[in-house]
């Protein structure tokens, strides 16, 4: 699998290079738009409706729109003068008890590999926090977004947990009357909890619109693909190649003692 | 020492150099199968990683059930490759290592199916064998084996007869084999010169069109052969390029030959198509270059308009 960023853990003196990898990879069933009549793809042309013209990336800026119809332009330049510093480290700030940290917090999970050579300070770092039952809050450039995570210690690695600012999360949004319940109504509902209740497993679940896509895009490509009328041969099977091989070796061999013992006599 | 399958950080012996073919009573030799080199940890069920301890399994879901072709819970090194229409597609195993979709990965494994032979025995039930003799293991690795198909199967080997069967393979057009010292022990991880490779190099000449320069001064040159008067992009060699450096100063520069300039070649150097070289390399991409190619020398005694294409 392809690493997502490459960076390196600093932690006091101690500096840990390590590749980050996803932990999860979105394969819904996409589809590309094609042109009906000539199944091309469709393309996309960027196009000013006041200059009735076709536009390169050279005649493109970028605006912000502060008011209706109303742009501040800013230039790459601008940009750029402001632009995060590109940090490969992943500075470690603080350390935390996990439960510290509000689930709404957290956004995208990332694996973190030592990388080669890098494994043994990779190991004390994620055994310490684990037995000390901690997880550190850092903070690197990911991209050219200042992002801000916690590095969870699991049995096997260590998972990095990219975290929303504060800002970014938003309160809840409208109030709700909460009535008072009586002891029964809450033992009914108690009860029929523990009833539904079982371990999660997630192989249980399925997006079950995505397989039946699934199932009927490879039925239209069986259909599609000609079945081919040739019969395997008998060599189609590498066991049988290796057999051949080794039995047309041995016949060599054969042959070639045979020749030599009548040369002898 | 720690129960292997915990952690399942081995790493594969490696080949450590490359020779022709010979024979010799003290080696065995087998077929080299042109995939993907991966150690099997055999248990309850099936993992499969390649030799830079990347996780294959997920990608090789028709592999999922070698674990039930052994007896005991083991660790095999082996061969992973797809073999169809007598001949072993290395494309087909890569394009798939590259696929990270399921349903694509499904859609693959239906219509190029892997099979994974095996040639070595390192763990067996909590015992390391890795430190036994080649041929000790050889031997319980034929033990250890229930059923054979084309999905599992145990690799063939000869004693002695290296040069023989070197020829057979050119004859089908397999990638080489293998001569394994019948003594050596299984050294994880190292590159060892008990194992010798023997490989079938195709080599043709071809026309050097121009250069590009690569980072930390590497440069490759592209290479064209012609079919009929049209110049035909062959792609680069980066091996061995250092052989044609004396020759490019007295090479007069010129446009792009080729009939539109092939894409990843926009900041080429290019010449006046007049320098030959031989280049020697496995088999041709699908994608029109060449692979593992290697520039073996330049040629004085042949003219440009003499590098035909021929598919080979």
């Amino acid at each position: 699998m392809a690493a997502a960023h490459k960076g390196a853990i600093s932690f006091g003196l101690v500096h840990i290079p390590v590749v980050l990898y996803k932990t999860t990879s979105d394969h819904d069933i996409s589809f590309n738009q094609l042109c009906r009549q000539s199944m091309q793809r469709v393309q996309y042309k960027k196009f000013c409706a006041n200059c009735d013209k076709e536009l390169k990336a050279q005649d493109i800026v970028k605006g912000y729109q502060y008011e209706k119809d109303k742009y501040v332009v800013m230039s790459q330049k601008e940009l750029d003068a402001i632009k995060s510093e590109k940090d490969r480290t992943i500075h470690i700030l603080q350390f935390c008890a996990l439960h510290d940290i509000d689930d709404i917090y957290y956004e995208k999970n990332y694996y973190a590999i030592p990388d080669s050579g890098s494994e043994k300070a990779y190991e004390l770092l994620r055994s310490a926090m684990q037995r000390q039952d901690q997880v550190a809050i850092a903070k690197t450039v990911l991209g050219t977004k200042e992002t801000l995570m916690a590095l969870c210690p699991q049995s096997e690695c260590i998972l990095m947990k990219t975290l929303f600012y504060q800002d970014e999360v938003l309160a809840l949004p409208k109030t709700f009357a909460h009535p008072n319940i009586s002891k029964d109504e809450t033992k009914i509902a108690e009860q029929l909890i523990s009833t539904m209740s079982a371990p999660f497993d997630p192989n249980h679940y399925h997006d079950e619109y995505q397989q039946r896509l699934m199932d009927a895009i490879q039925k239209k490509i069986q259909g599609q693909d000609i079945v081919s009328g040739e019969t395997i041969h008998k060599e189609d099977h590498i066991v049988d190649l290796m057999d051949a091989l080794k039995q047309s070796i041995a016949m060599q061999k054969k042959d070639g003692s045979q020749r030599k013992r009548a040369v002898r006599h | 020492m720690k129960d292997p399958f915990i952690d399942k950080e081995l790493m594969v012996m490696l080949i450590a150099k490359e020779c022709a073919a010979f024979d010799d009573p003290d080696y065995l030799y087998e077929l080299k199968l042109d995939g993907t080199r991966c150690l099997a940890y055999l248990d309850q069920g099936t993992q499969l990683y390649n030799k830079r301890r990347f996780a294959l399994s997920y990608k090789f879901p028709e592999l999922s059930q070698l674990h039930t072709y052994v007896k005991r819970r083991c660790i095999l090194d082996g061969e992973l490759y797809v073999y169809q229409h007598q001949r072993v597609d290395f494309f087909a195993s890569q394009r798939r290592s590259l696929l990270n979709d399921p349903f694509k990965i499904r859609m693959a494994a239906a219509k190029f199916p892997a099979c994974f032979t095996a040639f070595d025995i390192v763990y067996e039930e909590d015992q390391w064998v890795n430190e036994k003799p080649l041929w000790q293991r050889k031997e319980r690795l034929a033990d250890i084996i229930i059923k054979q198909d084309d999905r599992f199967n145990l690799a063939r080997y000869i004693m002695k007869d290296g040069i023989a069967l070197f020829e057979l393979t050119q004859k089908l057009g397999l990638e080489g084999i293998v001569a394994k010292h019948k003594e050596s022990r299984y050294q994880f991880g190292k590159r060892t010169s008990d194992w010798v490779k023997c490989k079938n190099w195709m080599e043709d000449d071809f026309v050097i069109c121009g250069y590009i320069e690569k980072e930390h001064n590497v440069i490759s040159l592209v290479l064209g052969q012609y079919d009929q008067d049209i110049l035909l992009y062959q792609g680069h060699v980066t091996m061995g390029a250092i052989k044609a450096l004396a020759q490019f100063k007295t090479l007069p520069h010129g446009p792009c030959p080729f009939l539109t300039i092939p894409k990843g070649n926009e900041h080429a150097v290019w010449f006046l198509p007049k320098l030959v070289g031989i280049v020697s390399y496995m088999e041709r991409t699908p994608q029109g270059g060449l692979r593992q190619p290697v520039l073996r020398g330049i040629r004085n005694d042949k003219e440009a308009s003499e590098c035909r294409f021929t598919g080979n």
